[in-house]
């Protein structure tokens, strides 16, 4: 066969399968839960510090920074400061959630790490390591950009600075990345 | 099969699934462009190869070193932080524009002309992203097909399986047509690849869409459609 044939029946095939992509396309989709970029995020329920029953599905519709730490870990403690700063200016705007490894981690331990560091936004005490095996989290810090819809954004592992930080959060708080 | 979201554990340290595709693509790369180079009796297939493996050292340094520019001031009050912070958004993107430019430049700087270098490029990227699509788990849309992976209570399309089996098929067709000139194999490959990667496209849930495709649709034409000119170009040729 020569190539003029061969490159008449690739473009042939080349146009259903565009027109099929966009028949695919228009088709309702749903995304897997995956705790990967460009999937659903995994749903949970879990304890907060205070004692407060905290779902992830009742953030639906505001973007969410989930962020897995324990107070002993040395990138969390340098990290922290300026989750911190990031959730002064941020608040309102998306929801900060931190998840302590409370596996490895104490109540007591967690609670005199946030008055360290001022950490005021809610911490939820992950006690089993369910929520962590959940979203497949093997080194700490890791941190999920989670946008209104419920769709991971982005994943993060190790320790972020401030500048890194911002660029995330202004990006999440973006309408575009909404949907 | 959700496992490849995981990794190799060793001691304390963690090889992710995907971080190995990411290295065999280079080595499968490497290879593949060395063993066609020779079969083809090329001259560029070592020059091809020094370059590709420099591209790939410049890819990691510069997508865990980019986020350093934007924190001068951290780099001098606290360097160890920085150096083990994780790489920024952009970090990946500016790796690969940097590490494309590197392998862009040096080759042309062996060889100014194009088609020396399109077979061995896209036969050693395409042999490359077979392992790759292997390692990295991509998921589809629901399915009730019984080779679908289950993830959160419902089964879907294990889509980079999908990708890897029609790259293999791409790589197979294109291998075992004869050529009478130097890049006719790479534009017909290119077509192949664009439009099987377009067809996989149909399992996948493109849920961002840009002009009605999403992003990897457009790829996917956008390549489709430069193998096709290509391939007009040598339209004399027999294949």
């Amino acid at each position: 066969m020569n190539l003029q044939r061969r490159r008449q029946i690739l473009s042939g095939i080349l146009a259903i399968a565009g027109i099929g992509a966009l028949i695919a396309n228009q088709q309702p989709q749903t995304l897997a839960q995956l705790p990967e970029s460009g999937y659903q995020a995994p749903s949970f329920t879990l304890q907060s510090i205070s004692g407060r029953e905290i779902k992830l599905a009742q953030f639906r519709g505001r973007p969410v920074m989930l962020n897995f730490f324990a107070s002993w870990c040395p990138p969390c403690q340098a990290e922290a400061p300026d989750l911190v700063k990031m959730y002064d200016r941020y608040q309102g705007k998306i929801i900060f959630l931190g998840i302590d490894m409370t596996e490895t981690d104490s109540p007591a331990d967690v609670s005199a790490f946030m008055k360290k560091v001022g950490m005021t936004y809610p911490v939820l005490l992950d006690g089993m390591g369910k929520v962590a095996r959940q979203y497949d989290v093997i080194s700490i810090p890791t941190s999920f950009f989670i946008n209104a819809q419920g769709k991971i954004v982005q994943r993060v592992e190790g320790a972020m600075n401030q500048q890194t930080l911002q660029t995330d959060l202004a990006q999440l708080s973006r309408p575009e990345v909404q949907t | 099969m959700n496992q490849l979201l995981g990794g190799l554990h060793i001691g304390p340290f963690t090889i992710y699934y995907s971080f190995l595709g990411g290295v065999l693509f280079v080595v499968f790369a490497a290879v593949a462009a060395k063993l066609y180079a020779k079969r083809e009796g090329s001259a560029y297939g070592d020059v091809f190869v020094d370059t590709l493996l420099t591209s790939a050292m410049i890819w990691v340094i510069v997508w865990k070193v980019s986020g350093m520019a934007f924190v001068f001031q951290d780099i001098l009050e606290k360097p160890v932080q920085v150096l083990f912070s994780a790489p920024a958004a952009g970090s990946g993107l500016i790796a690969t524009g940097i590490a494309g430019l590197y392998l862009f430049v040096r080759l042309w700087r062996a060889h100014p002309a194009l088609w020396p270098w399109v077979d061995i490029l896209v036969v050693s990227m395409t042999a490359g992203l077979i392992p790759y699509f292997l390692l990295h788990l991509e998921l589809g849309k629901q399915t009730t097909w019984p080779w679908g992976i289950w993830a959160a209570g419902a089964r879907y399309q294990p889509v980079n399986f999908y990708e890897a089996g029609i790259l293999a098929i791409c790589l197979i067709l294109a291998l075992s047509s004869r050529v009478e000139e130097r890049g006719v194999r790479g534009v017909y490959l290119l077509t192949l690849v664009g439009v099987g990667s377009l067809s996989v496209t149909y399992f996948t849930s493109s849920t961002t869409l840009v002009l009605l495709f999403s992003p990897v649709q457009w790829s996917a034409l956008l390549l489709a459609l430069l193998g096709i000119f290509g391939m007009k170009r040598f339209e004399r040729t027999k294949v």
